[in-house]
């Protein structure tokens, strides 16, 4: 796997990518973000019609036969666009589980945290599955975490079985989620700095300002490069995956700052993408450090 | 059945070829007492590097096999130098005619002039150094005030260029000077080869805050240059500059970066800081350099990528370099205290020259985010 894993952006993954992109696009192009996420902007149905769900599986089981590498891609979209569904969690749990494949509905996947709490994200679809901890799909009740409202996660009930592969490959897309998370938030940046007068000129004209969202890029392209580490060197994947949310974070951070006062507001949203890689930075890290253990 | 040999494949024997050619070539007198050698000997070392490279067909790499290069791509110009980095091989002087002058003069210069300098270059025969910046003309290269006056058969350069690296031991000079004093900005500055060997020419080496002495002031005071070495149009020497500047020095040199960062690391892991906390993160920073470069590579065709990934790479390693000296002088190693009270210093330079971490914010923020200026 480590020789194939290169810097380069596939051709596969990225084709799928602009694909799902436009589906997502034309689904929630438009509506403000901070609306869409707390309501039901994209019916499962989509995806399972598209067969976006099986984008990870192999040719002989119906799917588009992407790898880890192409995937990467697919989460950097999917977290550009923060569909309140269960997408990455449904197209990783039906390329490790022959019993998610069979499910025609959205199979997310339960992980444990180190302080013991059972979480899974479940978005707003309706009747989402689990990995149970045998394998088995199970659909245990579940008591709601408001944190984010585009994951929509849930806690209770057992940790999913998974072994040590799947449970590093999740990790990394849900980090490279949170890369896509990143990357949007900057370009929500450029444009609005660029359009902002204060003292009458754009506050990106401003080096303070700029230098504020150079820092973001230079951060932004390192959550990158960190998930690509983790996925060519999976020895060294949590390091990696560590510093790829911190980064992203980063990111995040400085651009509400150059926002001023409207940036801290929830009607703007920009907290959606930051509660989507914090709430992702628990999930992501405790998998990983399982795949390792 | 037809054998491909696909690119990977390929490369993966360069590596190794390279690898045992490097293990096999390095001068043992350079392994055993590098560190400890007196300058003359340092040079000499340097020099027979050079044209250890040639002989053994790892000069120029990616540059065209027609001018004498080994018409290999940028990935082996990588492998290449970080194989090197790790074997400890040392640093030729002819590193700014290979990296700089060569890929310029092979676009933008005469055939008389390619057919002159590259092969010299290539044989380590000669030693280039660049007289870019000036005393008052550091980040803003545009505003030089070295003086080219037309006189027959070429022109007189008066000034004084500044951080001029190799200049002790160089035969050339990549130059910039002001043809019309009177012309708009970026349409008044001419491009020159120029000989450094010659009465004009006056070097004073600089002391740097390390100790070391890399750099010289260069006094030119009415040195020649022929009309033959003037590279591009006359007053366009800003173009060859940018030609000169964009090329992909900064991913080679990040490679070679990253290899240094790795072994101070490492040392820290090992020797000076074994158990503290702080290091394994700087330990996952320094591979994310290494993933960054691979990047650079991959977005090396396109320009505002490449703009992009070797901008970020820079002010990364830089700026990850010094934290990591800030740590090893903090952390008192009987061992190594030398060192690291000496990388400590050295490393505040990192982030200074070839573009300072504020300029290369600005391009970011300008020429990839598009930000207003």
């Amino acid at each position: 796997m480590t020789a194939t894993f290169t810097a380069a952006v596939p051709e596969l993954g990225r084709e799928a990518g602009d694909a799902i992109g436009d589906v997502l696009k034309r689904a929630l192009d438009g509506a403000p973000v901070a609306q869409y996420v707390e309501g039901t902007p994209i019916a499962w149905d989509v995806i399972r019609d598209g067969g976006w769900d099986m984008l990870g599986a192999t040719e002989d089981d119906g799917g588009a036969d992407l790898d880890l590498r192409d995937l990467i891609e697919i989460g950097k979209v999917v977290g550009r666009w923060l569909p309140p569904i269960p997408l990455t969690s449904s197209i990783m749990a039906k390329r490790w589980s022959v019993a998610a494949r069979s499910e025609p509905g959205a199979v997310s996947i339960a992980v444990r945290t180190p302080s013991g709490r059972i979480l899974a994200p479940f978005g707003a679809t309706e009747g989402v599955l689990l990995i149970g901890p045998d394998g088995d799909l199970t659909s245990a009740a579940r008591t709601p975490d408001d944190y984010a409202p585009s994951l929509r996660l849930a806690e209770g009930g057992e940790p999913s079985g998974l072994g040590a592969d799947a449970a590093r490959e999740i990790a990394i897309v849900w980090a490279a989620e949170a890369v896509g998370c990143a990357e949007r938030l900057l370009d929500i940046g450029v444009a609005y700095v660029s359009q902002r007068q204060q003292f009458g000129q754009p506050v990106g004209r401003f080096q303070a300002v700029k230098h504020h969202l150079a820092n973001a890029l230079i951060e932004c392209q390192q959550a990158e490069s960190a998930v690509l580490w983790a996925g060519a060197e999976p020895d060294r994947a949590t390091a990696a995956l560590e510093v790829a949310f911190t980064s992203a974070l980063r990111t995040a951070e400085l651009v509400v700052q150059v926002h001023g006062g409207i940036g801290f507001t929830w009607e703007l949203g920009l907290h959606m993408y930051m509660r989507h890689i914090v709430a992702l930075r628990q999930l992501s890290l405790a998998l990983a450090a399982q795949a390792e253990a | 059945m037809v054998t491909v040999i696909d690119a990977e494949t390929r490369r993966e024997h360069f590596r190794r070829e390279a690898l045992e050619w490097l293990t096999a070539s390095v001068p043992s007198e350079w392994r055993e007492n590098r560190g400890a050698l007196n300058e003359e000997d340092e040079t000499r070392l340097r020099s027979l590097w050079d044209r250890l490279l040639h002989a053994g067909g790892y000069a120029g790499l990616s540059l065209p096999t027609e001018y004498g290069g080994q018409g290999l791509g940028l990935e082996e110009e990588v492998i290449f130098h970080e194989l090197a980095a790790r074997v400890q091989a040392p640093d030729g002087l002819g590193r700014i005619g290979k990296i700089l002058a060569a890929p310029t003069l092979i676009a933008l210069g005469t055939e008389q002039q390619r057919a002159r300098y590259l092969p010299k270059i290539l044989s380590g025969e000669h030693v280039w150094c660049q007289g870019f910046s000036e005393p008052g003309a550091g980040s803003d290269l545009a505003s030089v005030s070295t003086t080219a006056t037309k006189t027959e058969g070429g022109y007189l350069i008066r000034g004084t260029k500044i951080w001029t690296s190799f200049s002790k031991h160089a035969q050339k000079c990549l130059l910039l000077a002001k043809t019309d004093p009177d012309g708009p900005r970026h349409h008044n500055l001419t491009f020159f080869l120029l000989d450094m060997q010659q009465p004009g020419v006056r070097i004073e080496p600089i002391r740097q805050m390390s100790g070391n002495a890399h750099f010289s002031e260069t006094h030119l005071d009415d040195a020649f240059v022929s009309d033959d070495d003037v590279l591009g149009r006359e007053n366009e020497g800003w173009t060859v500059t940018m030609t000169v500047l964009a090329n992909e020095r900064g991913i080679v040199e990040g490679i070679t970066r990253y290899i240094e960062i790795r072994s101070d690391v490492d040392l820290l892991l090992t020797c000076c800081a074994v158990g503290d906390e702080r290091v394994p993160r700087l330990d996952a920073r320094t591979e994310v350099v290494r993933w960054q470069v691979n990047k650079a590579v991959a977005q090396a065709e396109d320009e505002v990528q490449s703009l992009r990934s070797s901008a970020v790479l820079k002010v990364w390693w830089s700026e990850l370099w010094q934290q990591v000296t800030n740590l090893g002088s903090t952390v008192d190693c009987s061992k190594h205290r030398e060192h690291w009270r000496h990388q400590y210093l050295e490393s505040r330079s990192s982030s200074i020259y070839s573009g300072t971490s504020e300029i290369q914010r600005n391009i970011v923020a300008e020429r990839v985010l598009g930000l207003p200026r």
